[in-house]
């Protein structure tokens, strides 16, 4: 009888694990776009839009597919929140327009980065040709009231589950979120959104 | 209206035009998105025989340390003979010494046959 459970459970454990691979599959599928379109606002090209979703993926699939089914969408939206900093802080130093070194006194450096459309006119023509009004106001944003918007608002995040996503405090979350929705009305004062 | 009934309206009408770009990806993009996808899957369906090269290539080294570690015993005799034949190869006096040896032995053999 032990035995007879035993073989049932190693024939159920690959079928679970097929089972686990469609899950997880679906819903990439259905949270790739979102992920694809925070990136795309916040580097403003769709290479590296497109590699900072793949990472993502694979980093979900090889270190959390086996977490509970719940915890995959704020997971993922770590991932690709973190890779998008390492983005901004990659480019900031490719482009080397602003040191380093005087990030010591400026609290979060996260905070005071510059937007994407800073960094040079071919990049600002790309972002331009294939954004519309609301895309450009909020890739206007720095990446913090970028990420705090776009995850409270669109995303549907509380406050501390945005804090957690973005690796600060609720107060933090606060602050930038509020910024960052002056700022959009703003700039969108007038606008077709 | 005040401010922050406003507000929320402002707030519905920028979720509701990001839910529709959403909808608007070119296909390109799409198609590309599914690729990144499947290399994704790929990576947790990927069975052990398509693993990395340089994993295998690790694992052929250790498997190739090991086996020669297991080996190593049987190799002594052979070591052995060598530090015997070095030994012998370098004492030239004992070599002559040996060779001088073989003739008083053929001496006395001749002797007892009474052919000295």
């Amino acid at each position: 009888m032990i035995t007879h459970s035993a073989d049932a459970a190693a024939k159920e454990a690959p079928a679970r694990e097929m089972c686990g691979i469609k899950l997880m599959e679906q819903f990439l599928a259905g949270a790739e776009r979102r992920a694809y379109r925070m990136a795309y606002i916040a580097t403003g090209n769709r290479e590296d839009a497109l590699d900072i979703v793949q990472d993502a993926m694979i980093k979900l699939v090889q270190k959390y597919a086996d977490r509970n089914e719940s915890d995959w969408g704020p997971l993922f939206y770590r991932i690709t929140q973190s890779r998008i900093r390492d983005w901004y802080r990659r480019n900031r130093v490719r482009n080397g327009l602003r040191s380093l070194f005087r990030w010591g006194d400026e609290g979060d450096p996260l905070d005071n980065l510059p937007t994407a459309k800073e960094w040079g006119p071919e990049r600002q023509l790309e972002a331009d040709g294939a954004m519309d009004a609301l895309d450009i106001a909020i890739h206007k944003l720095p990446l913090r009231q970028q990420q705090a918007f776009l995850l409270r608002c669109w995303e549907g995040l509380d406050t501390a589950q945005t804090a957690e996503t973005m690796g600060c405090s609720t107060g933090s979350v606060k602050t930038h979120y509020s910024r960052a929705l002056a700022a959009l009305r703003n700039s969108l004062e007038g606008q077709q959104i | 209206m005040n401010k922050d009934d406003q507000k929320p309206e402002f707030i519905e009408q920028v979720q509701a035009r990001l839910d529709q770009s959403e909808q608007q990806i070119d296909p390109i993009t799409l198609g590309r998105l599914r690729a990144a996808r499947r290399e994704a899957m790929a990576v947790k369906r990927r069975p052990i025989w398509q693993w990395p090269a340089a994993t295998f290539a690790t694992l052929a080294l250790c498997a190739v340390l090991v086996n020669g570690l297991m080996q190593a015993p049987d190799e002594m005799p052979a070591s052995v003979d060598l530090f015997e034949d070095v030994v012998l190869l370098s004492a030239q006096d004992e070599l002559e010494m040996y060779e001088e040896l073989d003739l008083l032995l053929w001496l006395l053999e001749e002797e007892e046959n009474g052919l000295g």
